[in-house]
């Protein structure tokens, strides 16, 4: 317990010290975050405007076509306000970050991820969550039950665990290789798969998103679970699925370490 | 306790080894061929509580590797290290809360934004009361003469002003050890002695150990009793400067200033050699610095010029330690 | 050599040994690709119906066309302009006894080289792999799609000068620029096609110079206009180069003055 007040307590410092670096160059700022929300809009505006032609995008309705585009967008916002700090590897690994990073006393990983905390996703996090409240309310009376509700938290956290994981495992690939800090942007151009439901891909695809690169555990998951379309097998699954890259990106996480210790000069 | 116990650390790095080439690239991902590459050869030391003492050697002589073993950033491949009586590499809490390592290339402070932002984030890792946080932050701010740099960003202060921020940072703790890598990178003359006064007052201060690499010869004889001598990875030297200058430099140097300069007879007669006008230099072992020094007041008026002035020099450590390395060889603890 | 096809060349290489920044453009313009192309293709099931009056050949050909027009049209290393100017290094550019705009033309094509290489090769693939139905143009039609695509690479490459030069009067418009930057691949057309927006805001959009960019000439390959309406988009596409190009000179040289009085 008064391990983890301490860590919040850090986690809230580097939050801080991120927002008056956002601060700083506000006008900059203003420019990224005018950028994500007009990425969002416009994908909204799409998706909204196809159902004026349509009436289901494979058997989807707007509400919840809308669902999957917001939920990847929830996902996606999470990760990156949460560990945000992995896409700063390449500064922490090649200007010898790291090793003040070791030699404090803090766990390297905790301090890694959240070096940076995004507070422009802060802000699209509110039109985002805004909209999501919406297409919940536009689900046809009885879809929504409390228990599905709380399967979609549930399903929503579990995903981020899993962008977590990639996320680890990006930084240990990074850590360990000491080339390829970089790669963690390939995650987020994958994510992009993530946008509309997973169902409308070629079925090996779909099958490469589901076990390879789960993008479709992550985004696709929680909106059919809210929907009543997922079986308690595929829930399994995806707790499973997040237990376990936890566990093995972890190990690779500290590997990665140990070897660097052995290696850097 | 010794703050420091090493025995035969060695330290060696596997280099893959690698043609240029696709083909290269793709056979070193089935069987990696490595190099040996071997930084540290079986270093044995002892260091004391509150000892100040310098590492010094060529680049690429082991120094870093060394300094980042004690700190717990490299596993050594063999031998034993206790530093502060913790295996390093443990990263045990207690043990990261007692030292700091401080690299004069690098720094911890967040670039953009206000060093006192940096310091609250270090108060908050090292859990520090407020209470002592402000004892010790106000200690550092008078020593350091930093408190005018607290609220600017590093960006926006000189290369000086930001090294004294960074040990600010770095010892906001107060640490037992003090691990420094060339402290005094950089910075001009002035800075330089600020930094060393600064970390002489701090070691009597708080008897903390440090250690210090530095290419900065005036660091070393201003700072620490003990070197510390490392090349090629073996450890050539660990003793007292002094003791080093003077079974390296037997000789002193007796500068003679004369009312008038002596001819080249009266030179050679009494073993001198005249280096300009009026002055002229003799080399004697040390032993019998009092008597050459007094057989030449002897002859001062007579068979010399009058003497005005004379001074006997210590050859500086600088030229010793460069003689040491030009000669390539040393003998250990003479 | 000339020293434009030397400053392409050099370029060129450059660009070869960076595979990493490589393979990281690849992936995105590929993920975008294969989002898009299930969609519509989800969307376009049913092979009697259109979209939009689209065919289902038609908008195939449309996401793929996108693809190809991204590489070949919206690509720009204005933007490093922009950040030079920032930095105080504009001066060194200036300096050569080089046309600063067919310099950076250069590098540009260098760029557009690599992309249109790497995007024509996955497209082939993706066509080939998932069967897609292709629309086949009367090579007409090719041609004059041809034409247009050619002033579109000239407009956005004006576009983008106009917008590096906010340099001159600001360090911090990278953020405002890569916002401007996604809100012309909306408004051209490089996500998806215009029609599918509500009436009010693609009429709007067709009175700026975006949609000329991608929408207009892959629907003239498309032959989803009639000669007139090709005949006067062209026209208007030539208006807007012509504009733009004004405008990016004039700009830029109110910018340099300014740049030079302050002695950067």
């Amino acid at each position: 317990m008064r391990t983890l007040r301490r860590y919040a307590r850090i986690w809230w410092r580097l939050a801080a010290m991120s927002f008056s670096e956002t601060w700083n160059t506000r006008i900059n700022s203003l420019g990224w975050l005018l950028g994500k929300l007009v990425r969002l809009i416009f994908f909204f505006i799409f998706i909204v405007a196809i159902f004026k032609h349509t009436d289901s995008i494979h058997g989807y309705t707007l509400p919840e076509a809308s669902l999957f585009f917001l939920t990847f967008n929830v996902v996606d916002l999470l990760a990156q306000l949460l560990f945000r700090g992995i896409y700063g590897l390449r500064r922490i690994v090649t200007e010898g970050e790291l090793d003040f990073y070791l030699v404090q006393p803090v766990n390297v990983l905790f301090r890694v991820a959240c070096q940076t905390v995004d507070f422009l996703d802060c802000v699209v996090a509110v039109p985002v969550l805004a909209l999501t409240a919406w297409a919940i309310a536009q689900l046809p009376a009885g879809t929504v039950t409390p228990g599905n509700l709380t399967l979609y938290i549930l399903l929503i956290a579990n995903g981020t665990l899993i962008a977590f994981a990639m996320h680890v495992l990006v930084a240990a690939l990074a850590v360990y290789s000491q080339q390829m800090e970089n790669a963690i942007w390939l995650y987020r151009d994958l994510m992009v798969l993530g946008r509309f439901p997973v169902d409308i891909y070629a079925k090996g695809m779909q099958m490469v998103l589901t076990f390879l690169v789960p993008i479709a555990v992550m985004t696709s998951f929680p909106t059919k679970a809210l929907i009543g379309l997922l079986s308690a097998r595929w829930i399994a699954y995806a707790l499973l699925l997040s237990t376990v890259s936890i566990g093995v990106s972890l190990w690779l996480w500290l590997k990665a370490l140990a070897h660097y210790s052995s290696v850097s000069s | 306790m010794p703050a420091i116990i090493a025995d035969a650390l060695r330290k060696t790095f596997k280099i893959p080894k690698r043609k240029p080439g696709l083909r290269a690239a793709i056979a070193s991902f089935f069987h990696k061929e490595t190099l040996a590459i071997e930084a540290v050869k079986g270093i044995t030391l002892s260091i004391q509580d509150s000892e100040v003492v310098g590492f010094l050697g060529p680049n690429g002589a082991g120094k870093t590797t060394t300094l980042k073993m004690l700190s717990g950033l490299l596993y050594p491949t063999s031998g034993t290290l206790r530093t502060l009586g913790y295996v390093a590499t443990d990263r045990d809490k207690d043990f990261l809360k007692s030292i700091t390592l401080v690299m004069g290339n690098r720094s911890q402070l967040w670039w953009e934004i206000p060093v006192a932002d940096s310091l609250l984030l270090n108060k908050e890792i090292y859990e520090l009361s407020d209470s002592r946080y402000q004892e010790n932050l106000d200690e550092l701010v008078t020593l350091l003469e930093i408190g005018d740099v607290l609220a600017m960003a590093p960006k926006k202060l000189s290369l000086g002003q930001r090294m004294k921020a960074e040990l600010a940072a770095a010892l906001l703790h107060r640490p037992r050890l003090l691990l420094l890598d060339e402290p005094t990178l950089g910075l001009d003359v002035v800075m330089q002695n600020k930094i060393r006064k600064f970390l002489t007052d701090y070691n009597r201060r708080h008897g903390a150990t440090i250690l210090l690499t530095s290419h900065n010869m005036q660091d070393l004889t201003e700072l620490c009793k003990r070197v510390i001598i490392i090349d090629h990875g073996s450890l050539i030297y660990d003793g007292l400067l002094k003791s080093l200058i003077e079974s390296y430099a037997p000789q002193k140097r007796i500068r003679i200033d004369f009312a008038q300069a002596p001819t080249l007879a009266q030179c050679q007669g009494a073993g001198l050699t005249a280096t300009r006008d009026g002055e002229a230099f003799v080399n004697a072992p040390r032993a019998q610095v009092p008597d050459v020094t007094s057989s030449l007041l002897g002859r001062s008026g007579k068979d010399l010029p009058a003497i005005i002035d004379i001074s006997i020099d210590e050859p500086s450590a600088e030229d010793v330690i460069r003689t040491i390395f030009a000669q390539g060889n040393l003998r250990t603890r003479p | 050599m000339n020293k434009y096809a030397h400053v392409f060349l050099t370029s060129l290489k450059q660009q070869l040994e960076r595979r990493a920044s490589w393979i990281m453009e690849r992936v995105r313009s590929l993920t975008l690709i294969l989002s898009l192309y299930f969609l519509w293709n989800s969307l376009l099931s049913d092979p009697t119906k259109g979209f939009l009056g689209y065919s289902h050949s038609q908008m195939m050909t449309y996401v793929l066309g996108l693809a190809l027009l991204r590489a070949l049209v919206i690509t720009s290393r204005a933007f490093e302009l922009t950040w030079e100017i920032a930095q105080g290094r504009l001066s060194h550019l200036l300096m050569r006894p080089m046309d600063l705009f067919a310099y950076q033309l250069s590098l540009d094509l260098s760029d557009k080289a690599v992309r249109v290489a790497s995007a024509a090769l996955e497209v082939a693939v993706l066509a080939y792999i998932f069967d897609a139905p292709l629309f086949v143009a009367h090579p007409a039609s090719a041609l004059l799609a041809g034409v247009s695509v050619t002033l579109s690479v000239l407009l956005y490459f004006f576009i983008g000068l106009c917008m590096a030069s906010s340099g001159f009067w600001s360090s911090e418009s990278v953020g405002f620029l890569w916002a401007a930057g996604l809100l012309i691949e909306f408004a051209s057309g490089a996500f998806f096609p215009l029609d599918v927006l509500p009436d009010t805001l693609a009429h709007a959009l067709r009175l700026l110079p975006f949609p000329y960019l991608v929408y207009f000439p892959l629907n003239v390959y498309l032959e989803r206009f009639s000669d007139a309406e090709i005949a006067q988009g062209l026209i208007l596409q030539s208006f807007w180069v012509v504009g733009c190009w004004l405008a990016a000179r004039w700009i830029w040289r109110i910018g340099i003055k300014s740049y030079q009085a302050e002695g950067g």
